[in-house]
């Protein structure tokens, strides 16, 4: 008989933490499976719940208003997504790199699209007149960055194709890396003026 | 991802990963990979180790030694959590959550990786004390990338910074080391008896002092005895057993 454990019988202590730790992770599995989350990600859940967390307790996100970029977003970054899925392309870039990428833009558009709301309300006191400039001035800029981003996309599509000849996945990720972390800056300058 | 391709950006480029935390569905995705990039570097390391008894010690410590890397990661997320709230540091659980995640598979692969070494010097008919110290320092040196990649995922600002820094890797090290000697055996003794688990006895530190004193032939009058919680049953057994 393969031994077990060196003494008769674990402590009750141990093995009431141990059901009630597996119990938990049942409930959290259950739950993550109830919000179509992948089914390695629910089994994972039965034994690494604490990790799993912040997708128990984050709701489904709400939409935001649709910004003025919204349709250019969508269309630039699903005509690369295509494109990156052709099978002759290769393996040239993680689904993460685009799906962070166009979470991060679609963010942006949403904040344009709020500031668009405030822009449009009236100035006629000279107090609301000079902030509305001062958040024009950051819109339009906030505007050029995410068009300066697009414009990246689309040029990085047709870049895809050299780069697949060549066999060279490290630039296609690398550069969707760096737009993405252009978006971010964007997001960093604008909480540092915001205070 | 391939799960070998994130294997790869585990060792060459981690931030990246934790740069992930932002996108829920990405999260979902990327971490059960990792922890079962974390696994099956750690089983084979434990296989290594369980390779100096032999026998099935190959299987117990196989299947012991990813729960070393992960209890620890696990037990103390929110106490980490919590250190940082409270020195008015904004660190997000999911990024402390993934952050942790991708070290412990940092550590699976790096123990994996000094795993042939180890082989190497087990072969040679090492002493059971010294077998016990490279089993410890071999987990420190692979530990370590791993505790820096989540020290390095932190926030960058913030006035008790550093000290949540520090006590987070303080904590995280001590756990893990009493979770190793929890989970003991996984070097067997050559001639001692075989067992999955032995009983919650002492701690990690009086061991290896002990351990590290045998090593170089100064033999203490150290006996491990049942310690608290856990160990009162073992303590009321035995108490019975001398009163007979």
């Amino acid at each position: 008989m393969i031994p077990l454990f060196a003494f008769m019988e674990p402590p009750p202590l141990a093995l009431g933490l141990v059901l009630l730790y597996l119990g938990a992770g049942a409930g959290s599995a259950l739950a993550l499976a109830r919000r179509h989350q992948p089914a390695a990600t629910a089994a994972s859940a039965l034994v690494a719940w604490p990790i799993l967390l912040p997708l128990l307790w984050d709701s489904p996100r709400r939409p935001g208003a649709r910004g003025p970029l919204a349709g250019r977003i969508e269309q630039v970054l699903d005509a690369l997504d295509t494109t990156l899925r052709d099978p002759a392309a290769g393996d040239l870039a993680g689904d993460e790199d685009l799906v962070g990428l166009r979470a991060s833009l679609l963010q942006a558009d949403e904040r344009l699209a709020l500031v668009d709301k405030l822009l449009a309300e009236d100035a006629s006191d000279p107090w609301i007149a000079r902030d509305l400039d001062a958040l024009r001035t950051a819109r339009d800029h906030a505007m050029a960055e995410v068009e300066a981003v697009l414009s990246g996309v689309v040029q990085l599509r047709i870049q895809v194709g050299l780069l697949a000849l060549a066999g060279n996945a490290a630039p296609v990720r690398d550069r969707l890396r760096e737009l993405r972390g252009r978006i971010g800056a964007l997001e960093e300058v604008s909480r540092l003026n915001a205070r | 991802m391939h799960i070998l391709t994130l294997a790869a950006t585990v060792l060459r480029d981690p931030d990246a990963l934790i740069d992930l935390a932002d996108d829920r569905e990405a999260l979902g995705r990327v971490i059960p990979q990792l922890l079962l990039v974390a696994a099956v570097g750690a089983a084979t390391f434990g296989l290594v180790i369980g390779s100096y008894r032999g026998g099935i010690q190959l299987v117990y410590a196989a299947v012991k030694m990813p729960f070393l890397l992960a209890i620890p990661v696990i037990v103390c997320l929110p106490a980490i959590r919590a250190l940082y709230a409270a020195c008015r540091v904004d660190a997000p659980y999911e990024r402390l959550a993934l952050a942790s995640t991708v070290g412990m598979a940092r550590t699976g692969l790096l123990a994996a990786a000094l795993a042939p070494v180890v082989w190497l010097l087990y072969s040679v008919a090492l002493d059971y004390h010294l077998a016990v110290l490279l089993l410890a320092g071999t987990l420190a040196l692979a530990g370590l990338p791993g505790l820096l990649t989540v020290s390095r995922a932190l926030p960058g600002r913030g006035e008790g910074r550093l000290l949540a820094t520090v006590a987070s890797i303080a904590i995280l090290g001590a756990t893990t080391a009493q979770t190793g000697w929890l989970l003991r055996p996984f070097v067997a003794r050559p001639n001692g008896e075989v067992a999955f688990l032995r009983p919650i006895e002492a701690d990690v530190a009086s061991s290896l002092a002990a351990t590290g004193a045998a090593s170089v032939g100064e033999y203490q009058d150290w006996e491990p005895e049942a310690a608290g919680l856990a160990g009162r049953g073992l303590r009321r057994d035995r108490a019975a057993e001398e009163g007979r």
